[in-house]
Order: C-alpha cells, then sequence, then structure tokens
C-alpha cells in the first residue's frame, strides 16, 4: 500500500506512483455532513470548476485544457451515508506522452486543480454573480431533468419515500427551491466552510511521486483554521411503518423499486455478511433475482438489489410491466426468503465470492483507485481491496442466512404505466 | 502460425497479430503492471443486416433484431449457459449488438485461460429450443420497453429514421415487439450458421495476458472454419432526409434535440482519416472554446450536455449535435448558420489545432483502459485498418482535410429531431 501523508487535520493525501498508465489523475473528495447549505455546497463545486483566478473565462480555461492534450477537469457530488461527497479532479496524459519537447502537462493540471480550490476567481471578495447565476440555470436543470432517467429517479424516489424523516432522504443538491435561494455571498461562505471542515482526501496516481501535490496543498491548507465537521451516519436497524407509493406516468415500462433496512447498528455491524449477502441475493447475474425474476419468469430485463453499506439500507429496483407488480413483488421477496432459509450452494457462495474479488481486486484504472480511496474519506483507516476481500473470504454461510433474516421491507415504489384511455396531453 | 508485431514507439506498446489456421483474425495488446485482462470476440454481424443469402443464393429479408436476440440466446447451453460456467471462473461476462456487429466479452483478474476456453467455447456451440426463445422474447420485450422510455435513444433513432429511408440503420437494434415475435429456433440456428463462421469474426485482447497462452487456447478450441467472410451490399442512397423534421413525446422535463447531417456517401465506408477529421472539425466548431457554444450557452439554449459525434458505419454517416433546449428550432438554426458561416470562411486555424491536440490526448488516454483497446482492436480490424491506425491518423490530419469535410455538411440533407416533454398525471401520496 502506497503511503498516506496527513497534510493538514482531516487533510490525507494517498499518492500512487506507477507508469502502467498514460495519465495522471488527481482527485480532491471533500465530505461534510448533509446538515450544511447542500444546494450551496452543489453549486460552490460547480462555481469552482468553472473558472479560476489564473483563468477567469470559461473558454480560457478550456481552450489551455485543450491545448494540454484535452487535459479535463471534473466536478461532481455524491451522497454517501449521511454525508454529501463533493470531488473536483483532473485527468491528463502523461508528460512522456507530450508532442512538444518538455511539456510539464501533470505539474500545470495540478497546479490548475489546487488553483480551482483556494484561488477562485473573486472580484472584491465576492463570487462573479453571472457565473453563479449560469451554474445555477444548470444544477436547476440536471434536478428537472431526473425525471428523464425513470429507472434513476424510480430509486431517487424510493430513497425519499424509505428515508423521508431522516438526513438521507434529501438530494444530494439539496431542494429545488434552496438552489434557486442561494446567492453569491452563500457561495462564499460555502467555499469558506468547505476548506475549514470538510474532510478530505486528496487521490493522485501518476508516474510521477506526488511530491509536487504535496507540496501545493499543504501550502493551500496552511492558510486555513482548520476544524473538520463530525460526520456521523444513523442507522435504523428495524423498518419503520410500510409505505408504498403510486406515480403514474405515461411510459412504456413501469418501475418497481422496494426499499429494505438491513437491520445494521453501524457501519461495522455484519458488514461483510451484508456484503455477500446482497451479491447472492441479486448483485450479479449468478444472483437469484437475475436468475428467477428475469431468467426464469422473464418478468423484466434488469433486477438488481443494492446495498448502500454507509447507510444500512438496500434497493431492489427492476423495470417490468405494470400489471406485474405484484408478481414481481411475491417473486423478490421469495427469493430473499430463499437466502434466509440457507437455500444455496457451496457452489453459489463461491461463484458470489469470486465475484466480489473481481470487483474489488481489478484495479486497472486510474479514476477506479481514485473513488476507492475517496469513497473512504470519513473512515479513520483506509482499508485496501485485498484486505477487503481477505474479509469477504471469511463469512460464513450461517451469517449469510443471519443477515438476510434481518433485512425487512419498509418502503416500495412505483411507477406505473398510465394505460392507453388514461393518456392524456393536456397541460 | 506467424505472428505480427505492431509496435507504437510514442506510447512504448505493441499489438500482436496472427490470423489463426481456423480462419480466426487474433489480436494481442499486453500491458505491463496489469493484473486484469479483457476479451472481446466478435462477429461482423449487426442490426444492419436484415437479408441473409438462401441456397439459391438470392437475398432474404429477416426479422428485425434478429443478430441481438441471437446474442441474447448464445449465452444458453445444453447444460450449462454461459454465465454459469463463468460464475466457475470468476469472470465478469457481457455482451452486446450493435448496428455492424455483436460482441461476446470478458474480464478477469484470474483464471484467464480457463475463461477464455469458454468464450471461445459458448460462442461457438448454439444452442436453441423453442421454450428458451419464448422465454427470450418476454425479456427482450422488457428491454425494448424501457430504451422506448430512453429520450437520449428516442432522438436519436427518431433522428436516423429521417434521414434513411431504405438504410436498415434506421430499425431499432432490438427490433420490436412484433418482429421478435416471428423469431424462432429454426431460425436462430440458421442465421447463426451464416453470420458465425470464423472468418467474419475476430479476437481482441488487452491487459495481463501473453500471445502465446491465447494462441494455445485458440489452437485447443478453435478448427477450421468452413465457409467465407460475408459481403455486405452497398446499395447507395439518396441523401435528401426522408423527413427534414421529426418528433415524438415523452414524460421528460424539457426538450432534447439531434441535429443531424446525413453524408452523401460514394463508398460505403468513410476513411479512418477522413472520420478523425470530422471529429476534430465538430470539435473545432462547436467545442466548449467554439463561439457558438458560448452563445448558446448565454442565450439559455443549451446546457453542458450539449455533444456533438460523427457516426458512420457500413453505408450511413452523419454529423450529429444536440442536447437540451428550450427551443430546438431555433438552436438548429443558429447551428445550421454557423456551419454556413464557416464554410465560407474556413476553420479557425487555431482553433483547429486545439481540438487536434485535445483528440490526440484523448486518443492516449483510452489506452489505459484494456476495454477501450480491446473495443478499438475491433474497431479497427472490421474496418480494415492496422493497430495504432487512428493515432496516425490523428497526427497526420491537416486543416485542409478538415475543411473539406466541413465542406460536406449541407442543410439540404439535414434533419431535426426532437423529443417534447409530455406533462405526467401525478397520484401523489
Amino acid at each position: 500500500m502506497a503511503a498516506v501523508k496527513t497534510l493538514s487535520e482531516g487533510v490525507r493525501l494517498y499518492a500512487v506512483q506507477t507508469d502502467r498508465f498514460k495519465t495522471s489523475s488527481i482527485a480532491v473528495t471533500m465530505a461534510l455532513p448533509m446538515s450544511t447549505n447542500l444546494s450551496a455546497n452543489a453549486l460552490l463545486i460547480n462555481v469552482l470548476k468553472h473558472s479560476c483566478k489564473k483563468y477567469p473565462d470559461f473558454v480560457m480555461l478550456n481552450s489551455r485544457l485543450s491545448e494540454l492534450y484535452g487535459a479535463s477537469v471534473g466536478a461532481s457530488v455524491i451522497k454517501s451515508g449521511e454525508a454529501q461527497l463533493l470531488t473536483l479532479s483532473t485527468v491528463c496524459i502523461d508528460d512522456r506522452f507530450a508532442l512538444g519537447e518538455d511539456e510539464k502537462i501533470s505539474a500545470e493540471c495540478a497546479d490548475l486543480l489546487c488553483g480551482m480550490l483556494f484561488e477562485p476567481d473573486l472580484k472584491n471578495g465576492k463570487f462573479n454573480s453571472d457565473i453563479v447565476a449560469e451554474e445555477k440555470r444548470l444544477l436547476l436543470q440536471r434536478i428537472d431533468e431526473e425525471i428523464n432517467d425513470k429507472r434513476y429517479y424510480a430509486g431517487v424516489r424510493c430513497e425519499q419515500i424509505l428515508c423521508r424523516d431522516e438526513a438521507y432522504g434529501k438530494s444530494r443538491y439539496g431542494e429545488r427551491a434552496e438552489v434557486e435561494a442561494v446567492t453569491p455571498d452563500d457561495i462564499y461562505d460555502a467555499w469558506q466552510n468547505l476548506l475549514r471542515s470538510a474532510r478530505i482526501m486528496i487521490t493522485c496516481v501518476s508516474s510521477s511521486d506526488g511530491k509536487r501535490v504535496e507540496k501545493i496543498f499543504k501550502k493551500g491548507f496552511s492558510k486555513i483554521d482548520r476544524e473538520p465537521a463530525e460526520i456521523t451516519t444513523e442507522y435504523r436497524k428495524k423498518a419503520g411503518a410500510f409505505r408504498r407509493v403510486e406515480e403514474k406516468y405515461p411510459v412504456n415500462q413501469g418501475k418497481l423499486v422496494l426499499g429494505f433496512r438491513t437491520g445494521m447498528s453501524d457501519i461495522d455491524d455484519m458488514h461483510y455478511p451484508e456484503i455477500l449477502m446482497i451479491d447472492l441475493f441479486g448483485g450479479n447475474v449468478y444472483s437469484k433475482l437475475f436468475l428467477n425474476v428475469r431468467e426464469k419468469l422473464s418478468l423484466c430485463y434488469y433486477c438488481w438489489a443494492k446495498l448502500h453499506i454507509r447507510k444500512g439500507v438496500v434497493f431492489v429496483d427492476c423495470g417490468i410491466d405494470t400489471e406485474n407488480e405484484k408478481k414481481a413483488t411475491s417473486e423478490i421477496v421469495k427469493q430473499l426468503q430463499a437466502i434466509r432459509d440457507g437455500d444455496f450452494t457451496d457452489e453459489d457462495m463461491a461463484a458470489s465470492l469470486m465475484g466480489m474479488r473481481e470487483r474489488w481486486l481489478s484495479m486497472d484504472e486510474p479514476m477506479k483507485l481514485c473513488l476507492w480511496y475517496g469513497a473512504q474519506v470519513c473512515d479513520d483507516t483506509l482499508v485496501t481491496p485485498e484486505e477487503k476481500v481477505a474479509k469477504l473470504e471469511k463469512v460464513t454461510k450461517d451469517e449469510v442466512c443471519a443477515a438476510a433474516k434481518r433485512l425487512s421491507l419498509e418502503a416500495v415504489y412505483m411507477l406505473s404505466a398510465e394505460t392507453q384511455e388514461g393518456e392524456n396531453n393536456e397541460d | 502460425m506467424k505472428i505480427k508485431e505492431f509496435r507504437n514507439e510514442l506510447l512504448g506498446d505493441s499489438v500482436f497479430y496472427a490470423k489463426h489456421k481456423s480462419g480466426l483474425d487474433i489480436y494481442v495488446m499486453p500491458k505491463s503492471g496489469y493484473s486484469t485482462t479483457y476479451a472481446i470476440f466478435a462477429t461482423k454481424y449487426g442490426s444492419i443486416d436484415t437479408h441473409v443469402k438462401n441456397e439459391k443464393g438470392e437475398f432474404e429479408s429477416i426479422p428485425e433484431g434478429t443478430a441481438h436476440f441471437l446474442e441474447h440466446k448464445l449465452f444458453e447451453g445444453e447444460e450449462l449457459d454461459a454465465f454459469e460456467q463463468f460464475a466457475k471462473t470468476g469472470a465478469s461476462a457481457n455482451a452486446y449488438t450493435s448496428f455492424d456487429r455483436t460482441a461476446y466479452l470478458f474480464s478477469c483478474s484470474e483464471n484467464f485461460e480457463e475463461s477464455l476456453g469458454i468464450l471461445l467455447d459458448f460462442v461457438q456451440k448454439p444452442y436453441f429450443t423453442q421454450q428458451t426463445v419464448e422465454k427470450e422474447q418476454g425479456i427482450i420485450g422488457q428491454e425494448i420497453r424501457m430504451y422506448q422510455d430512453l429520450a437520449d435513444w428516442e432522438v436519436m433513432f427518431n433522428l436516423l429514421r429521417a434521414l434513411y429511408k431504405e438504410h436498415p440503420v434506421r430499425i431499432d437494434i432490438a427490433g420490436t415487439q412484433q418482429s421478435i415475435a416471428e423469431i424462432d429456433a429454426d431460425l436462430l440456428y440458421k442465421l447463426y450458421h451464416n453470420f458465425y463462421n470464423l472468418n467474419n469474426m475476430v479476437l481482441c485482447v488487452c491487459g495481463n495476458a501473453d500471445t502465446e497462452a491465447v494462441l494455445k487456447i485458440a489452437d485447443e478450441k478453435l478448427e477450421k472454419a468452413n465457409g467465407s467472410k460475408i459481403e455486405r451490399k452497398f446499395v447507395p442512397e439518396s441523401p435528401v432526409p426522408e423527413k427534414t423534421y421529426i418528433e415524438e413525446s415523452l414524460s421528460i422535463a424539457e426538450k432534447q434535440f439531434l441535429l443531424g447531417y446525413k453524408e452523401d456517401l460514394k463508398q460505403p465506408e468513410v476513411t479512418i482519416e477522413d472520420e478523425i477529421a470530422s471529429e476534430v472539425m465538430l470539435e473545432t466548431l462547436f467545442g466548449k472554446t467554439s463561439p457558438v457554444y458560448n452563445d448558446l450557452l448565454r442565450q439559455e439554449l443549451i446546457d453542458m450536455g450539449f455533444m456533438t459525434e460523427f457516426f458512420s458505419g457500413f453505408g450511413y454517416s452523419v454529423c450529429m449535435l444536440g442536447g437540451t433546449s428550450r427551443d430546438p428550432e431555433e438552436t438548429a438554426r443558429i447551428l445550421r448558420e454557423t456551419v454556413d458561416r464557416a464554410i465560407e470562411t474556413g476553420l479557425d486555424p487555431e482553433a483547429f489545432e486545439r481540438a487536434k491536440r485535445k483528440l490526440y490526448g484523448r486518443m492516449i488516454m483510452e489506452y489505459n483502459s484494456i476495454e477501450d483497446v480491446s473495443n478499438l482492436l475491433m474497431n479497427l480490424h472490421f474496418a480494415g485498418y492496422k493497430p495504432f491506425a487512428e493515432i496516425e491518423a490523428c497526427r497526420a490530419l491537416t486543416l485542409e482535410r478538415a475543411n473539406k469535410r466541413l465542406r460536406k455538411l449541407k442543410n439540404e440533407y439535414s434533419a431535426l429531431s426532437v423529443i417534447n416533454p409530455l406533462n405526467k398525471e401525478q397520484k401523489d401520496v
């Protein structure tokens, strides 16, 4: 394992030096509690990516990125447990592939990323209101367009319904009205708060040793009075009152999502049995859900179970004909019962273990490495893929059954297709 | 067997090629330091292949979506299906069908040789029964419905249907509920034996694998193929679109559009030099640094999702531009005007150089991914090019060639596809 360095309180750097890739990548993952201003944070990360002090103009910035052989900068916002993770990243080709002499592409990209975070484009200590307005329009549009992908949208709805009175039920971007209300001053406050209180993981995968990245980020954080925030996530062991919500849309295919509580009381509670159990249940093409709901009953094209282990919830989703909701639900529940009853073979366990090994050990992409460690931004000790695999291999059949027995269904969301007669185009 | 090495000094990589005695073309690109390997085994048979030669040598039409149906069904085996076999090696397997090919693939970090054996085996051992065919009709039916609700998918197929009157690029890859209902086990066997012949196929491997090991498995699993390469028939079609405007309503938040320029093809396929010239031309004119992109953004007519694509294959070629817009027709008008003006003035040389550098860098980046490399080797092979041809073509690209490609864009050959939002009737709880 490469060395992990602490650059400042709550700021760690994980640098992998390797020349097996053609690129140099850096990702800065910053975690904040869901209780902060989610909308201001989400806008902030996009404003930081838009331009910076050195390149105050979007066209200038992107022209430079093109000249740097199509280097890119990215910004993303996700939820991980009850933390909002904001990531700024950059990818460029390694210097050895430059066509000119002595071009320092990766150093320039590292400086650029660092500049975006510490030296944004401020005028009289304020963020540019035109840029904030533009990014606001784009973010609002992104929120509105979540409905376009019905599978994604149905997943979000089920999450909202299951966690209706928990922080996890909120959107990663905050509510639409909250985004609309954000001012340039709020962005400034969010920026200050981010630098001061986010828990931060910088991952760097490059042919160089990461010294430059260490130096520039260390320098950036040296001016900041760090007070890393406490980030905790509420786990509810038992399902609350059952809820089913149905919404009708003019679509061809219905989307069914089932939301379960795992029964975990914290992230360490039967962590590995949960992972293996959900994989056996619906994680892959050898799993119960694929083999039965899809292959045997031909009810759907996809049917997967997804574990959000940092919250202790599970979602099963499938795309079906609306009238098959009951059939699909009862088959999903039946397959869960099969796992509870131990109705699976040693070969099934072995297949699942191998499938998970494959998923975790395939680290031949720089961004996969960055994501692996970025996801652990809030954890005290970092776990390598090999360590995780070793722990998973110790899970027994009894533990899998026990984990399955704790699973309880709390929410069902059905996005159903309007019938032909009910279809209308009026506004 | 002769093994040929293709070396690219710039990348510092080599691709090894062998024509296997069975007739199969094999490419291997070892990646030092990698722990995973990706393999793809593909046949030149896709959704545009809608005809098959019968015993009398006449062309007979086949139902739409059969290549895709066959892809699903090949996973079935007499004893164990392919997924069950891969579950024993830990490999992660999949397959896909596109306009002009069907590909079967896996990636793994352990048991590579065993998994490669499974891949070569199951694709060569068709097993269909009427019962399993019927079962698949339900699954694929749901796959078709899923795509019918996706606006990005629909906006593109509608555009192709507007641009092309005859060419089968206008049909859906998975076919329709009706067309797949016509498929039975006998038909699948017939098509299998026609299109799945090693002379019509390619195997590409990239990652932690060496050429000798791949060839050893090939020797064990492949027998000399009967039959020859399938030739596609090129039927030139008028460049004038069937329709210049097409629209559909779906349950989405904001309008989406795709503007397409159809090319007047004299040859069935666009050369790789021209393909790259078109990509750079589109980036020069419409990329994030272009004046029109920024004007449209300021006027709130597009968002960051605005994209361009050069889309081509056997008998079809389209430059596509699109995204989300509150006013697709006004946006399309501005885009068309930009094309007309650029044809008069030529591309800005500095912007062209920047776009070319960007594309070059993105090509280098692709070589990180064993999946991308394997697919790239397959694409180059099917198009008749050697490994690394795309990098060479990019480096040699001139402004003159890009301008020549620009002048191919003609408004009378263009069409606009729009998806309008359809309001939902919500029953909130």
